[in-house]
């Protein structure tokens, strides 16, 4: 068979693998938004897990994934060296656990986690007066690079020592996305800024009676 | 430095109204977020606003409270945040500069003492050859309570 007629014939094969594919892509896509509701930051149908992990927690007891289990945890990964973004974060935290009050499934299993990647400078100590100055509730944890890792990996957290510039010494580059996790320490949500707190209760609300409902 | 200057300073310091300081610049809605205890951190914030006909360039921040101050803007790439030092901060004629969580902010570094609610801190934005002194009230760190 002459080349040219080859590929002619081969055409209307390469169309219907194209049509196959197409529809497929469009069958996995809309199957896959159908699977949740639309709740921007929800994390589904394949949240990650939370890798094992242990850090040292505000109250100097180990702080570990178990600590995640069976709670609603809301975590965000910052340092006290971090005039601005970090406090701004627990205040507005603060105001999330506020407006959660009387949702019972937060009010029952709900927790604010900080988690410092500046373990150099931010011992458990400090770390656990700076989160209880927002609420005495508020837990706080850190651990050595190693020691994060787990945790951040696995949970996509990025952060990087860079230098502040004048007396300030060093700075740290850092996500700034609050993580919503599931009692089964799933990432089941995130909460990219600007960070909004009548927003992020209403979408907490919102991606958890999704799961309840699933379970 | 001589008397006469060191006290054209201090006058400068005490009544911003009564010397041509920063001619043109006015600070408004300014404020100083708490610090947490032991945070070696604090951050102030406020409104620059230029009535003068020409630009205005405010190259510092000082403040007798905190060992050292400095400009400093939040910067988000994606879900990062970064800190980036600015040496300076520009204001237009007419025009007007804010410094607010989550962006420009004061950095005020490893205070004498932690900064609490309720009280008020002078810093000294350096323009030109003067300097404006104002004083800013300390506010605890809860949005709901802030100006």
């Amino acid at each position: 068979m002459p080349t040219a007629a080859r590929v002619q014939r081969a055409i209307p094969l390469l169309a219907l693998i194209s049509l196959v594919a197409f529809s497929a892509g469009v069958f996995f896509a809309t199957g896959k938004r159908a699977s949740g509701p639309e709740i921007p930051g929800l994390l589904w149908p394949d949240p990650p897990a939370s890798g094992e992990f242990t850090l040292t927690g505000g109250d100097g007891k180990p702080f570990a994934r178990t600590d995640l289990i069976g709670r609603w945890t809301l975590m965000f990964f910052g340092f006290t060296n971090c005039p601005d973004v970090c406090p701004t974060t627990l205040a507005v935290l603060k105001d999330v656990d506020r407006r959660l009050g009387d949702v019972p499934a937060w009010r029952d299993q709900g927790q604010v986690v900080f988690v410092s990647v500046d373990p150099e400078r931010d011992t458990p100590a400090r770390i656990d007066d700076y989160v209880k100055h927002f609420d005495p509730r508020f837990r706080a944890a850190t651990g050595p690079d190693e020691a994060l890792q787990p945790l951040t990996r696995s949970l996509g957290i990025l952060h990087a020592k860079v230098d502040g510039g004048g007396p300030s010494g060093y700075s740290i580059d850092h996500t700034a996305s609050i993580l919503l996790l599931d009692p089964r320490a799933r990432l089941v949500g995130v909460f990219s800024l600007p960070h909004d707190a009548a927003d992020i209760a209403e979408r907490y609300t919102r991606i958890q009676r999704f799961l309840d409902k699933r379970s | 430095m001589r008397r006469p200057a060191r006290f054209a300073l201090a006058l400068i310091a005490t009544f911003p109204g009564l010397v041509a300081a920063c001619p043109g610049l006015t600070v408004e809605h300014g404020w100083i977020r708490e610090s947490p205890p032991g945070a070696p951190v604090a951050a102030a914030y406020l409104t620059f606003r230029n009535e003068a006909a020409g630009p205005l360039r405010i190259e510092g921040v000082a403040s007798g409270r905190f060992a050292a101050a400095m400009f400093h803007e939040t910067v988000h790439e994606g879900d990062r945040a970064r800190m980036l030092h600015r040496h300076a901060i520009d204001v237009p004629a007419g025009g007007q500069v804010t410094l607010a969580p989550g962006g420009l902010h004061v950095m005020l570094m490893n205070p004498a003492i932690a900064p609490r609610a309720g009280e008020v801190i002078e810093l000294e934005f350096k323009c030109g050859g003067s300097s404006l002194a104002v004083a800013l009230p300390v506010v605890a760190s809860d949005p709901a309570t802030a100006p």
